[in-house]
């Protein structure tokens, strides 16, 4: 209570001086008249007054000291000070408080995303039970097998009925990219992405529904009622949040499912799942339906209390050899449970990019650190006097002292509100333009723990800057600068010392930095050139479905046919064909063998594509060997499959591959061409098996449609609308999307880690050549009396010009040096963010240093020049 | 002349708290005048540093302050002391008086040194 007093004393302050200036007049007036009823002369009365009462400023800073907080009102009084004295020295507080907010945003934009993806837990219920099984090759986790992704049926079932361990298992089927659906009825066609989920998947999370209701039992068994969940942004976006969609049906791929409920506002299963994916709708799976077709299960489990992921793992090691001696139909599959924490699943792929990113950023901070101390350095020689002279008017040291530190902490607050600024701005770009796909990015923003980071960063980088002068004050005689001229640094080594360490650092810190960003920007170089082995520029894809409207195979291909050459019939259009798989958009993939050996001897595991006739020129795959495929693979003729290279070499090593006979599940067929490969996955991953099939042999009822056209694809989208609409009016055409949007989304976040480290390392740069710009512009200042004097008995300019220059090499190169040496050290950690480099590049290891070479090169020429053309006459005048 | 004695801290407090009592309201002008002649003139006593702890003493609720009108009507802030105020001069003095008791037992009668 009474410190609530006192703080209201201190922001009522003027008034209650003005009360206590009225109070301590009244009382010297009754004391005069007092007096003069005494006897005095009225002047004497008055005079004896002001003496008895004793100094009212003293009696001014005594009620202040009683009633208030005296510490805080120094401490403002000083904040006020230093404030004063920024405005006045407006050049150095501008680059200060600028370098101060880039150092500060740049951290907390860091920052926040590393806590978003990294350090927040998921938005689950007790995230750290939730495991992530994933499927792949016996004993060899974390092998590249294109199964790993999913698990059969059979095997989750098991798994999930027999281990005592786990709490819970639930699953969902992630091949939901390429089964759209098309929500008709009222309103525009829509395409949407759903995904099928096991009924105790959310349960399982901790998810509650926003309104109604997840998925009940009877709904997720063959022939149950059809059941739809939405999600809240479609139920927003499409339904106008009305709670009365629940128990209404809608009609998606032309059939009407009831929905039953609708997810929360903050749950984001494709931020998790599938980041870069918005999911629309969940859909139950249907787990004896899928039974038959292979891996098609992503398991999620929730631990049991107390038990580790070890003794799971363990546990589920022997559910899945005691299945493989009592299930012969797992013989030749791929199944193995490699279980990790959920959380890191999730954030795999960018944990080892976003500590790299931290820590540059971190090392960014560091250099603002060193150029702010440098700063304050050259300017503290120039308050030497100003600070003298308070010194000699009765200031004590630990007083001046304070004052520097609250000066720093004045410019570290101007500094911090810049930051914030800059960061909030970065956050708004990087979160809200969705161009970056990273898992959880949607919660990226600054929040009260990014605040407080940011504050203490703040308040070190104050402290470290401020406590640099505060020493000099504290370690020196300030009497002694009193008698000095503003001339009299020449000698102070101890001073240059720092400064110039100082410089070194920063530019050794910028080097690391610069080799790090380079290398990263090689490696997206070489990716850009990668052969993706198709030519993803004038070419665009639409989803398209055959809705149940089509009621048997027949119809369904008549439709695809129909669709094709009235596309292929729009002018500009130079190629158009079908595909159930985009590359870079999702994948699956089959085990295939050669049908002249048994199958378990030598099982392959390919990508598997059904693509139309004229897929191979549409897209711009090149054939190798054989034929593409022709308007005459159809049901009624021999199986054909087209491999690509690595397949072919991989069945057939060193043998010819046109004519021989592959099998898979549904049969024999016959290899008809070899293609090139193609990057499916990622554009940094080579291209693995892949075969594909004649769609009219293997159809299917969602597949994407191809178009090359000669000009720009989104230009000619309406024609291409047109036409398609012609064959089918019910066709959504909302996901129209150019394939180099796909090649972009593949690159997104290489190209954000890229960019940001870019600029992390250009901001470095900066500051470094401003740190040598600083040091040697200053000591010319210094010295300039003596550069004119030296000119003044025949120096040449020259000559003055090029020992400067010297000066700032020399701190260049000692800074390289170390630089080089970091950078070999780091860059080590940097090794599974790098394509097509080595660590020790030695192209980015010469280029980079060269680069801030010729920039530290430039900002020592400018002071250095100033020197050169000092004028001696006035340099020797105005010493 | 003999030189006046220094307060000791915290007694100002305490002769401000027995002043009000003794006096009832009255302002500072008024307590500064009294306490000098209570102690004879002998205590050190810059009038302006009563004000000090005229605000500490309201800051703790024990005593309030109001402005009035003097004698001769001139406008001062009077000061009134609070229960809170007679309970911590009761206290305050008890302790004090024990003190003076215990200081006057350890330095005994006056008589000379060795």
């Amino acid at each position: 209570m009474r410190w609530a007093r006192k703080l209201m004393a201190v922001v009522r302050k003027r008034r209650l001086d003005d009360e206590l200036q009225e109070e301590l007049a009244a009382h010297v007036d009754m004391l005069t008249d007092d007096n003069v009823a005494a006897g005095m002369s009225r002047q004497e009365a008055r005079r004896a007054a002001r003496i008895a009462v004793g100094n009212l400023g003293v009696a001014h800073e005594l009620h202040r000291d009683a009633r208030g907080l005296p510490t805080l009102e120094s401490f403002l009084q000083d904040l006020r000070y230093a404030f004063r004295t920024l405005r006045r020295d407006y050049g150095f507080t501008t680059v200060a408080v600028l370098i101060l907010a880039l150092g500060i945003g740049a951290n907390a934009t860091v920052f926040s995303i590393v806590d978003a993806l990294l350090l927040r837990p998921l938005p689950f219920t007790q995230p750290d039970q939730l495991v992530w099984i994933e499927n792949g090759d016996a004993g060899n986790p974390g092998g590249t097998n294109p199964s790993k992704l999913a698990s059969r049926v059979l095997v989750y079932r098991e798994w999930r009925d027999s281990s005592g361990l786990f709490a819970d298992m639930a699953a969902y089927s992630p091949f939901f990219t390429r089964a759209s659906w098309a929500l008709t009825g009222d309103g525009e066609p829509e395409r949407l992405v759903g995904v099928r989920v096991t009924d105790n998947l959310f349960p399982l999370l901790g998810v509650d529904p926003h309104v109604g209701r997840f998925f009940a039992s009877e709904e997720v068994v063959p022939e149950g009622p059809p059941a739809v969940i939405l999600s809240y942004g479609l139920w927003q976006r499409r339904f106008e949040g009305d709670p009365g969609m629940i128990g209404r049906s809608v009609i998606l791929n032309d059939q009407a499912w009831t929905v039953v409920g609708v997810t929360p506002q903050d749950f984001n299963f494709g931020s998790i799942f599938a980041p870069g994916y918005q999911v629309d709708l969940f859909l139950p799976a249907i787990l004896d339906n899928m039974d038959g077709s292979g891996n098609t299960l992503s398991v999620v489990g929730r631990l049991g209390r107390g038990a580790s992921l070890v003794a799971a793992q363990a546990e589920l090691d022997a559910i899945n050899s005691r299945l493989g001696e009592e299930r012969p139909e797992l013989e030749g599959w791929t199944f193995a449970a490699f279980l990790s924490p959920l959380h890191e699943h999730v954030s795999k792929t960018v944990r080892n990019a976003l500590w790299l990113l931290w820590g540059a950023v971190g090392m960014v901070l560091l250099i603002v650190c060193a150029n702010l101390s440098n700063l304050v350095l050259v300017r503290g020689v120039s308050r030497r006097r100003e600070l003298a002279v308070r010194a000699a008017l009765g200031a004590g040291t630990g007083r001046l002292v304070r004052q520097l530190l609250t000066e720093s902490l004045a410019l570290a607050l101007l500094g911090l509100a810049g930051g914030l600024a800059l960061a909030f701005a970065a956050m708004r770009v990087i979160v809200a333009s969705q161009v970056v796909v990273m898992p959880m990015l949607e919660r990226a923003r600054i929040d009260g723990t990014a605040l407080a980071l940011a504050a203490l960063a703040t308040f070190a980088v104050a402290l470290i800057m401020g406590a640099v002068p505060a020493l000099q004050v504290s370690r020196r005689d300030p009497f002694a600068h009193l008698g000095q001229s503003g001339r009299g640094a020449i000698g102070d080594r101890m001073q240059t010392w720092t400064r110039s360490s100082l410089v070194i650092a920063e530019v050794a810190l910028a080097c690391t930095l610069l080799i790090g960003a380079g290398l990263l920007m090689r490696s997206f170089g070489q990716i850009l050139d990668v052969d993706l082995g198709f030519e993803p520029a004038h070419s665009a894809s639409v989803q398209i479905n055959a809705g149940s409207r089509y009621e048997n195979q027949e119809a369904v291909d008549e439709f695809y046919r129909q669709l094709v050459t009235q596309v292929r019939n729009v002018p500009g259009v130079d190629g158009a064909a079908l595909s159930d798989n985009l590359p870079l958009d999702g994948n699956r993939s089959w085990g295939v063998w050669r049908t002249d050996e048994e199958a378990t001897d030598d099982i392959h595991t390919a990508f598997v594509r059904l693509v139309s006739e004229g897929y191979f020129d549409a897209m711009g795959i090149s054939l190798q060997a054989g034929r593409p495929f022709s308007p005459d693979d159809d049901a009624d003729t021999e199986p054909v499959v087209i491999l690509n290279q690595t397949a072919a070499a991989a069945l057939w090593p060193g043998e010819e591959a046109i004519g021989k006979m592959a099998t898979i599940y549904a049969g024999d067929f016959r290899v008809v061409g070899v293609v090139s490969d193609v990057r499916h996955n990622r554009m940094d991953e080579e291209a693995g098996l892949e075969m594909y099939f004649a769609l009219p042999q293997r159809s299917t009822r969602g597949v994407s449609l191809v178009v090359r056209t000669t000009g720009d694809p989104l230009a000619m989208m309406g024609q291409i609308r047109t036409a398609v609409r012609e064959v089918d009016p019910q066709i959504p055409f909302s996901d129209f999307r150019p394939m180099e949007r796909l090649v972009d989304r593949a690159n997104s976040s290489r190209r954000f880690f890229m960019s940001m480290l870019a600029a992390f390392a250009g901001i470095a740069l900066l500051l470094a050549s401003l740190g040598i710009y600083g040091v040697i512009s200053y000591s010319v200042g210094q010295r300039r009396a003596e550069i004119g004097l030296r000119l003044a008995l025949g120096a040449l300019p020259g000559r003055v010009l090029f020992e400067e220059v010297r000066r700032g090499i020399g701190m260049t190169l000692a800074g390289l040096a170390c630089g080089m040496a970091g950078a070999l050290l780091v860059t080590r950690l940097m090794t599974s963010q790098l394509y097509g480099v080595g660590t020790t590049d030695p192209v980015t290891y010469s280029a980079m240093p060269a680069v801030l070479l010729a920039v530290a090169l430039f900002a020592g020429f400018l002071p250095a020049r100033r020197a050169a053309r000092t004028d001696p006459v006035t340099a020797l005048r105005d010493g | 002349m003999t030189k006046k004695i220094d307060l000791l801290p915290g007694t100002l407090d305490l002769m401000v708290l027995r002043t009000l009592q003794a006096m009832g309201p009255q302002h500072g002008y008024g307590i500064a005048r009294r306490i000098e002649q209570v102690s004879g003139n002998q205590v050190m006593l810059n009038q302006g540093t009563i004000y000090a702890s005229l605000v500490r003493l309201q800051q703790q609720r024990r005593i309030s302050a109001q402005w009035g009108v003097s004698d001769n009507n001139r406008r001062a802030k009077f000061y009134e002391i609070s229960a809170a105020g007679h309970k911590k001069l009761a206290r305050d003095s008890e302790a004090w008086w024990r003190l003076a008791g215990v200081i006057e037992t350890m330095l005994g009668p006056q008589e000379s040194g060795p």
